[in-house]
Order: structure tokens, then C-alpha cells, then sequence
């Protein structure tokens, strides 16, 4: 039932409703015109005995026989009375009338207590004589139903014709109002398809203002405004993919022009100092070394900069990863001193993402929960748990940790929380993490106390979605 | 358009260095004296400057053949990717060995290197030090390999 169209499910509902109908008029109109002919028909038989049995009456009670065949032939008038029987008191039939062939032998045996009785295909009916209060006999007049019968059965029959003239008028109107109804109702579907099979501009042409013509109205409604900020969507991401191409090449200019004059002002302090060679007083060598650091620290901010402006906007390629191998390739990049122990808890997944943002994140980490380590047993140790569809990874160590009041300062940029003259370092980092997971749809989150270890938190997807770039 | 002259020995390869930046220049010419390098050393300030060198267009400033081309990639006028494009579409110049000597770090530079056959990619180191070594290797490298002598014609 479910998966009938709606077509065939009005076509169906419309047509057993019609033969309802149908089927109700003829059993029901008929039959109720037979009853109301009946009725007519006894009460015609009453009036004309009563009449009959005052005439026979009078003609009885004054021995008029000739008032009394008068009688009988007035009776006749009326082609329906095909039977009259007149018996007087002593049992004598004394005037009778037949059209009948065969005249019913129950004729006598009627009782006489004004009861129609139906034999065959006449009403009999017997009623007292009387004649001014002296009972004169009995009169049975019958009633023939054949005229009457001929016209219910006429009657049945045109109601017959009429109901299936109904039936079949109301079948092909169903089909009709169905096909009005699902012409729209097919142009909708019609439209809605080839909108999902990726067709634009289309539209459906209305016809009718009823509930399904509002509706398309109101789908070409949607149609706009969905075709508008499509539109719009496509004109945005042209901005955008101009504006990234614009910071690309200005991320380019800075990275270029802005170290240029830093080599130079690091080598012409080299060669200075070269010149000069022994007869530079140590005073100027230590000044020079700063002024080299400070360009180291210089283009070390501008790498960082670069770095961070690069994050998210790189198309960069899903791979294999094994992050078990990848953490291993990190440690040993990073080479940690004997003292710190970095320990790897769990299995690590296998997973198809983008890899260098994620090796990025466990880069900085990693040589953040390194660098700051100022315990004499230090301790890293990595992990990993599943949220629906991320991991969520875990780096935590027992370095000098971070106070709680700087928890959301370390992931600005150019943050540190000590003087880059006592732990050479560009505040780059955290800031790339952020940005890098946040990038992705994963949160970073930082558990810290001071001298209490650090505890990073992060969440990554477990699958690549479709629409990120 | 410069000429600096270390040494006037017919064997030696003659190198076109196309930069613009003086200190770089300077660089490069004290990086060829702490090593020692006595092969002429011709100087182009951007990639128009360098083609005229090399077609002859000023009798005076003709860098001879064989010659080596040490460039920069961004230079006013004609860049260094420009100038590449160039050089291998012609005929005379497009066999000359050259090698990329930049501060750009940018992965579609090098890409588009490569794809313009360059012999090497170079990144200039920031302390002068590095920048003397690198030039010693490539010096080397200058001595071990055999160029063509006459000019392509």
C-alpha cells in the first residue's frame, strides 16, 4: 500500500467510494420507492373496499341487487381490482368479479380483521358489510401488483443503468482529477531530479493555484533563492581564492625583501670584522655577535610569520599515515637529551589525513615539551583515544609547565613567556598548532600548572571530509 | 653592466653572475677570493642586463664562451625565471649551465628551476661562511666538469 503512487491511491480511494455510492442508490432507492408504491397501493385498496362495502351495503340492506352489481362494476374502473367477492351474512356468495384465471381457494379462508394479505401476485383484502349497524356480510377485494411490479422492476432496472452510468462517469472523472492533480505533482518530482542530478536553472512551469501549485510555487521560490546563493558562493570563493593568491604573493614579497637587507647587515658585520681583523677591540666583536643574533632572531620571526600565514591555505595532499613511524621519525629529529624519556602508550592509528600539518603539530610539541623540560628525569609521554571521528592525542610532559593565567596567551603569535635572550624562541609555534588543528575541525586544549608539567590536548579527524581545501 | 676580472686564463669558465643586490655581489666576489676562484667574473644586474652580455649586444661587455650563469631569481626588470625561459628557447644560449643562487625558499621557484633545467638550486646561507663553502663546492664542481670550448653556433 505503501509504495503505491499517489495516483493510483486516489484512483482507487475515488473509485470504491463511486461504487459505494452506486451500490447504495440501487439497493436502497428502489426498494424504497417499492414500499411507498405498496403503501399507496393499501391505502388505495382500503378507500375503494370502503366505498364498495357502503355501496354493497346499502344494496344488501335494501335488497337493491341491481345498487349492488352497480357496485361491482364501479369497482371495475380501476383495471388493477381483478378480484370481488361479495358474502352476505348466511355465507352466500351472493356477487362476485374475476380476472384472475385461477381464483386462490384461500379466498374464504381470509380472515376478516382488515389485514392485507398477498397471495400471488394480488393483495387481498376482506372487510365487513355492514349496513346501519347490522353486520351484512363480508367483501374481499383483491389487488393485482403486476402493473405496480412492472414499474419497480422498470424502476430497478433505469437505476441499475444510472448507477453504472454513475460507476463508470465517476472512474474516468478519477482518472481526470488524478492526471490534473499529478501532472504538477510529476513536474515537481520532474524538477526536484534533475536538480539532484546536479542540473541548474531549472524551474517548474505551474499551472493551478491549489496546495500543489503553492508548493511549486513555493520550490521555484526555493529554486531562486538557492540558484542566488550559489551564486553568490561561487563569487565569494573567487574573492577568496583571489585574496589567498594576493596574501600568497604578498607572504612571498615579505619573505624575500624583508631578509635581503637582514643578509646583508649580518655579512657587511662579518666583513667589518673580517677587516679588521686582530685590531678589533672586544667590545666590538661582542657587539657584533649580538647584532648577528638579533638578525638570526629576526628572520627566525619573519620564517615563523611565513610559516604561520601558510597554515590552511596550502592545497595540501592526503597520505598514509602511520603515526606510530611518524613519531619516531620526529623524536629522532628532535634527538632529545639522555635525561628526557619520551614514551609512546597505546597504539597509534594508521590513517589516511593530511600529514604535514599533523607532523607539524607533533614537531612543535614535541620540541616545546623538549626545550622547557628543566627536570633532571624528564619525562614526555604521547597517547592516543578515539571521540567519534577524531583522535584525540595527548602530549604530556613534567617540564616547568605553563600557570593557568597564560593558558590562552601561549597560542597568540609572537607569544613567549620568557625573554628570547634567555630561551631563543619565536612564539610561532603554539600559534601554527592552534591554527593547524583548528584548521582541520580539531580543538587544542592546554592542562597546565606551573612547575607542574604541561598537558596538551588535541583533537584530530579520523577522515579526510570532502570539502575541506 | 660591471666587469670584475680575477684572472684572464683562456681554460678557465667564464661566470655570468646575474644579481642585484650590491652586497650579494660583494659577497660573491669575496667568496671567490677567500677560495681563491681566478675565473672571470662578469656581473648583470637583472636579466635584461645578462641577455645583452650574452648575445654581444655591447662588444665591450660580451661574456665569452664557456661560461657558467650564476642567478638570482628576483631581480627588478627581468626575473630570474623569466630570464631562464628565455635562454632555453634560444638556440645559442640554451646549452649554458646555470645555477639558481637565491634566498626564496618558495617550492613553485624551485619547481619552476628544475623545470628550466638548472644544474642547481642553490639557497644562499645567512652567515658568510656558509655562502664561502658553498662556492668552494661549486668550484669544484667547475674544475671536474668538462665544457664545451668553442661557441655554440
Amino acid at each position: 500500500m505503501k509504495s503505491l503512487s499517489i495516483r493510483i491511491k486516489i484512483i482507487v480511494g475515488q473509485v470504491l467510494l463511486i461504487a459505494l455510492v452506486s451500490v447504495f442508490i440501487y439497493s436502497y432507492y428502489p426498494r424504497q420507492q417499492e414500499q411507498e408504491a405498496l403503501k399507496a397501493i393499501e391505502s388505495k385498496i382500503k378507500s375503494i373496499s370502503n366505498m364498495f362495502s357502503i355501496g354493497v351495503g346499502i344494496g344488501m340492506g335494501e335488497t337493491d341487487f341491481v345498487a349492488v352489481s352497480e357496485a361491482l362494476e364501479w369497482t371495475q374502473g380501476d383495471k388493477a381490482v381483478v378480484f370481488v367477492s361479495v358474502i352476505n351474512s348466511k355465507g352466500q356468495k351472493i356477487a362476485a368479479f374475476s380476472a384472475l384465471e385461477k381464483v386462490p381457494e384461500e379466498e374464504v379462508s381470509l380472515p376478516a380483521n382488515n389485514l392485507m394479505v398477498t397471495l400471488g401476485n394480488t393483495i387481498y383484502y376482506k372487510t365487513d358489510i355492514a349496513y346501519q349497524g347490522m353486520p351484512m356480510g363480508s367483501l374481499t377485494v383483491g389487488y393485482s401488483l403486476l402493473q405496480t411490479q412492472a414499474a419497480i422492476n422498470a424502476l430497478k432496472r433505469t437505476t441499475l443503468y444510472f448507477c453504472i452510468a454513475l460507476f463508470a462517469s465517476g472512474v474516468v472523472l478519477s482518472f481526470v482529477i488524478s492526471n490534473m492533480i499529478m501532472a504538477n505533482v510529476r513536474k515537481l518530482d520532474n524538477a526536484v531530479k534533475a536538480i539532484s542530478s546536479g542540473d541548474e536553472n531549472v524551474f517548474v512551469e505551474v499551472t493551478g493555484n491549489d496546495e500543489i501549485g503553492k508548493l511549486a510555487k513555493a520550490f521555484n521560490h526555493m529554486l531562486h533563492r538557492l540558484d542566488k546563493s550559489r551564486k553568490d558562493l561561487v563569487r565569494y570563493s573567487e574573492q577568496l581564492k583571489k585574496q589567498n593568491e594576493e596574501l600568497n604573493s604578498f607572504s612571498y614579497v615579505v619573505s624575500h625583501d624583508l631578509k635581503a637587507p637582514l643578509r646583508a647587515i649580518f655579512k657587511l658585520s662579518e666583513w667589518i670584522e673580517e677587516d679588521l681583523g686582530s685590531n678589533i677591540p672586544a667590545d666590538t666583536k661582542k657587539n657584533m655577535q649580538i647584532l648577528r643574533g638579533r638578525v638570526f632572531r629576526l628572520e627566525a620571526l619573519i620564517n615563523g610569520l611565513l610559516e604561520y600565514s601558510k597554515v590552511g591555505r596550502m592545497n595540501l595532499p592526503v597520505e598514509k599515515v602511520d603515526l606510530r613511524m611518524m613519531l619516531k621519525e620526529i623524536i629522532d629529529l628532535l634527538n632529545p637529551p639522555p635525561h628526557i624519556a619520551v614514551t609512546i602508550h597505546g597504539k597509534m592509528p594508521v590513517f589516511e589525513t593530511k600529514k604535514l600539518p599533523l607532523q607539524q603539530v607533533f614537531m612543535n610539541l614535541l620540541s616545546n615539551a623538549v626545550k622547557y623540560n628543566d627536570k633532571s628525569e624528564g619525562r614526555i609521554d604521547l597517547s592516543v583515544s578515539e571521540i567519534g571521528h577524531y583522535y584525540r592525542f595527548t602530549v604530556e610532559d613534567n617540564g616547568m609547565g605553563i600557570a593557568p593565567k597564560y593558558h590562552e596567551k601561549v597560542f597568540q603569535i609572537f607569544q613567549t613567556l620568557q625573554s628570547r635572550d634567555q630561551v631563543e624562541g619565536t612564539g610561532v609555534g603554539l600559534s601554527i598548532i592552534k591554527k593547524s588543528v583548528e584548521d582541520m575541525g580539531g580543538t587544542v586544549l592546554l592542562e597546565s600548572e606551573e612547575a607542574k608539567g604541561a598537558k596538551f590536548i588535541f583533537t584530530w579527524p579520523k577522515f579526510e571530509t570532502v570539502n575541506q581545501h | 653592466m660591471e666587469i670584475f676580472k680575477y684572472g684572464d686564463m683562456a681554460n678557465l669558465v667564464n661566470i655570468l653572475l646575474v644579481e642585484d643586490d650590491e652586497v650579494d655581489i660583494m659577497n660573491v666576489q669575496r667568496a671567490f677570493k677567500k677560495n681563491n676562484i681566478n675565473n672571470p667574473l662578469f656581473v648583470a644586474r637583472n636579466g635584461l642586463e645578462a641577455l645583452d652580455a650574452l648575445r654581444g649586444n655591447n662588444p665591450l661587455t660580451k661574456v665569452p664562451s664557456p661560461r657558467v650563469i650564476l642567478l638570482d631569481i628576483n631581480m627588478p626588470k627581468m626575473g630570474g625565471t623569466e630570464f631562464l625561459n628565455i635562454i632555453r628557447k634560444d638556440p645559442e644560449l640554451r646549452a649554458i649551465s646555470v645555477f639558481v643562487m637565491t634566498t626564496s625558499n618558495e617550492e613553485s621557484d624551485k619547481i619552476a628551476a628544475y623545470d628550466l633545467n638548472v644544474a642547481g638550486y642553490i639557497l644562499k646561507p645567512l652567515s658568510f661562511e656558509g655562502f664561502t663553502s658553498a662556492v668552494a663546492i661549486l668550484n669544484h664542481y667547475w674544475q671536474l666538469c668538462e665544457m664545451p670550448q668553442g661557441v655554440i653556433q
